[in-house]
């Protein structure tokens, strides 16, 4: 299956490709990215239900609600790296094949 | 704590406690965020941004939920329909095949000037019901595994007949 991201989308893959490995918060990425939570959070929610992004609850401070934690699946991250090198210098989205693993 | 962020917090609150399921972890996650954003106007518009999104997300999975249920309401009804047309062929084609030995019968006395059908001694009319409801009783095993509503059609329609044709006879003919 095919499917053509965003711009934003781009940029939010491109903010978990620098660290694969680490969970990220929501609010970090908005910070890091530059997009508020109505553009985001949209975002992270096509990438969790097409599994190509892992979400995880912190234990967090003692007496402070845990926080939401992302982070990028082995499928999330070699799509991620396929559309990065696709992607043409202009900006513009590139279209990079992803399957269901 | 400013009201802007009092607001916020209690915004996304609600929104966490009216969220479907499917949402609610979104929610949940995005109010968790409230508390490391710096700058009360940056928790508000984190707060409108993320219940905007919980929305439209909780309102497109309505939407999916309410397009599978129109389908599976399709399904039924196509399901029923040929179920109850199954049925209602199987009662007519029994119908028909009544009327059909009765006119034999009738044709059979007037061709060979047997007499008055209906004078016939009661072992030619059972004979004769014995042999009719045997075929409706055959047809419906034929037809059960593969059209099974045509079978109980054929079925529920013989004895129907079988019965009306017994009380017919036993009230008005043979007596």
């Amino acid at each position: 299956m095919k499917f053509r991201l965003s711009p934003q989308t781009l940029v939010v893959l491109d903010a978990f490709l620098d660290t694969p490995q680490d969970w990220k918060y929501g609010y970090d990425i908005s910070r890091n990215t530059g997009l508020k939570s109505g553009t985001l959070y949209p975002i992270l929610m096509r990438l969790a239900d097409r599994k190509l992004l892992e979400t995880s609850w912190d234990s967090g401070e003692p007496g402070k609600p845990p926080r939401h934690l992302y982070r990028l699946t082995p499928n999330g991250t070699a799509f991620a790296r396929e559309e990065h090198r696709l992607a043409p210098s202009n900006g513009r989205p590139g279209v990079a094949a992803w399957s269901h693993s | 704590m400013s009201i802007l962020r009092q607001f916020a917090i209690k915004l996304l609150s609600a929104v966490v406690r009216t969220s479907p399921e499917e949402s609610r972890d979104w929610a949940s996650a995005m109010l968790r965020e409230l508390d490391f954003i710096e700058g009360d106007w940056a928790a508000l518009f984190w707060a409108l941004g993320s219940t905007t999104v919980i929305f439209r997300y909780s309102g497109r999975q309505l939407l999916v939920r309410f397009q599978n249920q129109r389908v599976i309401k399709k399904v039924f009804m196509n399901v029923f329909q040929k179920r109850a047309l199954g049925f209602i062929a199987g009662s007519a084609i029994a119908l028909v095949a009544a009327i059909a030995i009765l006119a034999l019968i009738h044709l059979s006395a007037d061709l060979f000037s047997l007499g008055n059908p209906e004078r016939m001694s009661r072992t030619a009319w059972a004979l004769i019901a014995a042999l009719s409801e045997g075929a409706f009783i055959v047809a419906a095993i034929a037809l059960w595994r593969k059209r099974r509503p045509m079978a109980v059609g054929i079925l529920l329609s013989a004895i129907a007949i079988g019965a009306h044709v017994a009380i017919h006879l036993s009230t008005h003919v043979l007596r």
